[in-house]
């Protein structure tokens, strides 16, 4: 079998329904691969968020922004034929990378609070996150 | 001319065909850099690309590299040479392999820049050539005071980079206490990266390269300004 890898990079988003398509996002860092599934109909999509949210910033990719990239992700596999109620998703990343000693939260923080309150908010609850790998570096 | 048979000219070619322009005609020859695409009615605009406030990035790099070096050097006693640096401007998502290989284990030293500029440099280094750093600091790497000597490692090559780039383009700019961290070079890239990607798509990459002479150890400095950070430099070197 031939399998097609995907890259998904910094602020890019990429949805599948075809069987043995892969998606890879690398080295996330303080960013947050967000996948959604629906293991039924065998369809996933990838977005690789960079930061938590637009704020009303115009910028010519919305797809880096949670709060953007959310609702797009939804869409994504929603056209190849996911059912809304059979999501799960998988968020992985958010690491602090530099640890500093200050009050402010990084944007790996920051990102990971954005990512699980929209998720919850678009109806995607806690319990639906089958896999996460938050937080913390390498070392 | 003196022959008037004999005639210079520049041949190139498009798509298939060859053509030729009087070579007085041209101008100068650069290099191709693929364009980035702007939103424009004209079909025949590919992209736009920069030209000039590349090459003054690269001076600017240049002369902080150059007070860097001697910055490590005098702090390790020993000779460091210099490579000559890049400067890009990349989307997000090219920028971090860009960087290098992104699978790479690598320790990185983070400095932040407040001030009229704001941004982050960066040394990255291998984890082995982290070690070996220490100690000709007197530092054992596994020592609790390792990771202190790479912070002081990075704060007097990274300030004396910052310094002197403040001082030649005029600006205010002070370096926030150094972070360390070892992970994937991408990781740690991708982290510097979004800290300054709210603003923009784009990022400017400057990079750098000092190199411990007869001890094949190695630092290479990346300077993310913000997206408002690249044009006040341009600005201020006459550019923007």
């Amino acid at each position: 079998m031939i399998v097609r890898e995907n890259m998904v990079r910094m602020g890019e988003l990429a949805a599948s329904g075809t069987p043995g398509h892969v998606l890879v996002s690398l080295g996330l860092g303080s960013c947050i691969g967000l996948a959604l599934l629906d293991r039924r109909a065998r369809i996933a999509a990838l977005a690789h968020i960079v930061v938590p949210a637009a704020d009303g910033q115009a910028a010519e990719n919305p797809r880096k922004f949670a709060d953007l990239a959310l609702p797009e992700l939804l869409d994504a596999v929603q056209e190849l034929g996911a059912g809304r109620m059979r999501l799960e998703a998988v968020v992985v990343g958010g690491a602090s990378m530099f640890m500093v000693a200050s009050g402010s939260l990084d944007v790996g923080q920051r990102n990971e609070i954005a990512v699980r309150q929209l998720l919850e908010a678009g109806g995607v609850d806690e319990e639906l996150v089958v896999a996460r790998e938050l937080a913390g570096a390498v070392s | 001319m003196s022959d008037p048979a004999s005639r210079q000219l520049v041949v190139f070619s498009l798509e298939s065909e060859e053509y030729a322009l009087p070579i007085g005609a041209v101008h100068e020859i650069i290099r191709f850099t693929e364009p980035r695409a702007v939103a424009s009615d004209a079909t025949w605009i590919r992209g736009v690309i920069a030209l000039r406030g590349l090459d003054a990035l690269r001076e600017l790099a240049n002369i902080g590299s150059g007070n860097a070096r001697i910055a490590l050097s005098g702090m390790l006693g020993r000779a460091v040479d210099i490579s000559v640096p890049t400067a890009q401007v990349l989307p997000l998502a090219e920028a971090v392999h860009a960087a290098g290989d992104g699978e790479q284990l690598t320790t990185g030293i983070r400095l932040g820049i407040v001030g009229d500029l704001t941004g982050t440099v960066v040394l990255l280094l291998p984890p082995a050539d982290a070690d070996a750093m220490c100690r000709m600091l007197g530092v054992e790497p596994d020592d609790d005071f390792a990771l202190s000597a790479l912070g002081e490692i990075g704060n007097i090559v990274g300030a004396s980079y910052i310094t002197a780039l403040a001082g030649m383009v005029g600006v205010e700019m002070e370096p926030t206490p150094p972070a360390t961290t070892t992970d994937r070079l991408a990781a740690i890239v991708e982290s510097v990266l979004a800290d300054h990607a709210h603003g923009g798509d784009l990022a400017l990459m400057l990079d750098s390269d000092l190199t411990v002479e007869g001890e094949d150890c190695s630092i290479s400095f990346l300077l993310v300004p913000d997206q408002g950070g690249v044009d006040l430099l341009l600005s201020r070197i006459g550019l923007g």
